[in-house]
Parts: C-alpha cells; structure tokens; sequence
C-alpha cells in the first residue's frame, strides 16, 4: 500500500507499507493491517517520528482504508548511571503549538522504553506519568523542550501475576493511570490499592494465535508492598446465559463471559481482530416436555 | 443476544441452553424462566 502524505498525489513507491492479512467474515470479504509504521517529519527545522497504524477493510470490491496517526518523540535517557532510548506515542493526537512537549495526559499518551536496548523490538510500554521501573530501579519520567527525562523514586514494589498468561491492563490509582503488562514474570508495580479500568488476557504466547479476552472494570486490586497478588488464570470462562422478558411475550437472551477469576464481563476476540470472532453462539428453548419451540442464532454485540 | 417472541398460546416453564465452540472452554448452565 502507498499512501502520499505530501499532498502532491505522487505515491512513492519506497515508502510502501506491507498490509498483513487478518482474515474476514460476511460481509468483510479482506481486512487487513499495517504498521506501526515510523514516519520522519521535518518541522520548523525539527525532525520528528511519527507512527502511523491502520487498517484496510474490503466489502462489495470496495476499500476502505482507515489510518491512525500517532506522533512520537524519541530521545535517550539516563537511568541512573545507564542510558536507554524511549518513545512516547501521542495516541489521542499531536500537540500542535508545542510538538516537542507531550504532556502527562492519561490514557492519552504510552511510552516505550527499549530498555534491553535491541531497538524497541521487545520495549516496556507504561503511560506517561506513572512510576516505571528499569533496571530493578523505579523511574518517573517526563518529556520537556524535545527530550526525554528520568529521575529515580522511591516506590515500594508489589507484584501482580495471572498464571499461565499474557495479560495487561489499564490500572488507576490518586487519578493515575498504569499500563501494565504481565506474562510468564509477574508485573512490577507500585504498592498500593487500584481500580481496573480495562485489561486484555491472551490465551496464547503469541498474540495472532489464540484468543484475546477484552473487557472493561474488573477487580479492585490491593497489591502489597513486597507481595505477589496472583489471580488464577481465567478459563475455562463462565458462561452466564441471561432470560429477561422485557414485555409481555417478548424474551431477550444475553450471554455474559466472566474469567473463571471473576473479572469480566469479556468479549473474545480471535487473533485481535473483530472481523475473526468465532461462530456466534446457538440457543435453544424447551418446554417442561422437551420439546423444542426455538432455536436461534444469536448475535454479537 | 436473541430476541425471541412467545407464541400467543405458549405459556409455563423453558429451559434455554446455548452451544458455543468458539475453540476454548466455556462453562454454560441451562437457564430456565417462566412465560406467564
């Protein structure tokens, strides 16, 4: 795929983007993804990274193409007596008056820190903001007049693990968001009492392979200093089948997935995408003899 | 979600049950509910 951002409608071919298959479903007939990609931009003598991320839909032999992009700001940065290159991505947008300063916006702006230094091939993402911890040491890091900055703090460490997967999560504390991954370690994270606001659990190493379990809220966590909080692994999942008449003669079923830990209610998605989810579920009703008077297909969503 | 409309002479105790195989295990009980 090519795209041309000089407005110019020449498409240079050097600058094409590999699209990856995703699979399909009615009435997709090709989805299909690419990046991140990492675009230099020149501005006011400046060179800026941005990431561009997006997605190619095709339906009736008509694409569709959606592009998300999410400037960057890179620079190294010393922790402690080692430095490591980091990344901030401005995923809700760019600054414009002030491009080389990213401010603590949460949710809004994650940071990668190429802490084993192999070129953010297996970087440490966590929000802007939230105390991060590199080389055994926590950090609160920050970005001012175009570089990225690190000073050590004093944070006791808790540990929280979900046995068996990979997992991360949108944790809150004191109007604070973390952005925590787990997998086969447990995930360091400063001691305290959190709320979850969202979280994603694999159910394979590999996340093409396997479902994601994706849901919003979960549980109230109170990670100790010195602890590991290990939740129990979430399947198999808890199928909630729900009857509710909602007029006389008219009943709605809705089935609810919780984790076998309890988090939840979670919606599947194979291989990340929405347009892979699996055969959606079939529902029958008997009467008190057995005998069959509906039998249906439900819908998703 | 299903929505199913009870025919007019139906009435008493279902029992709903669901098959799903999305391809991991999921622990499904029947729910039963009366139609008045």
């Amino acid at each position: 795929m090519f795209i041309d951002f000089t407005g110019t409608g020449k498409f240079d071919p050097r600058a094409a983007i590999a699209v990856r298959p995703a699979g399909a479903c009615k009435p997709l007939d090709f989805t299909g993804r690419f990046g991140p990609v990492e675009l230099k931009v020149q501005r006011n003598g400046r060179r800026y990274v941005v990431c561009i991320v997006g997605e190619v839909l095709r339906i009736d032999s008509q694409y569709l193409v959606g592009v998300s992009l999410m400037p960057t700001l890179e620079s190294s940065c010393s922790f402690g007596a080692k430095a490591h290159r980091v990344r901030l991505l401005d995923v809700a947008g760019f600054n414009r008056d002030r491009p080389g300063k990213l401010k603590h916006r949460p949710n809004s702006t994650l940071m990668l820190i190429d802490a084993d230094d192999r070129g953010f091939a297996s970087p440490l993402p966590a929000n802007i903001g939230q105390q991060v911890m590199v080389d055994g040491a926590w950090y609160e890091v920050w970005a001012d007049d175009g570089k990225v900055r690190a000073r050590a703090v004093k944070v006791e460490t808790a540990l929280l693990s979900m046995r068996g997967t990979r997992w991360d999560a949108e944790l809150k504390r004191d109007g604070n968001s973390f952005y925590v991954v787990g997998g086969k370690q447990p995930a360091a994270i400063p001691a305290g009492k959190y709320g979850c606001e969202g979280f994603r659990i694999w159910t394979a190493d590999d996340p093409q392979a396997g479902f994601a379990l994706v849901g919003s809220g979960g549980p109230k966590l109170n990670l100790q200093a010195g602890k590991e909080l290990a939740l129990e692994g979430p399947l198999p999942l808890r199928g909630d089948l729900q009857a509710e008449i909602r007029t006389k003669g008219v009943v709605d079923f809705m089935l609810r997935l919780t984790a076998k830990n309890g988090i939840g209610p979670l919606i599947l998605k194979s291989r990340g995408g929405q347009a892979d989810q699996p055969a959606p579920p079939q529902v029958t009703v008997a009467d008190e003899s057995g005998r069959i008077v509906d039998r249906a297909t439900m819908d998703y969503g | 979600m299903h929505t199913w409309r009870v025919p007019k002479d139906l009435k008493g105790k279902f029992t709903a049950t669901v098959q799903y195989e999305p391809g991991i295990e999921i622990e499904i009980r029947p729910q039963t509910f009366v139609v008045e």
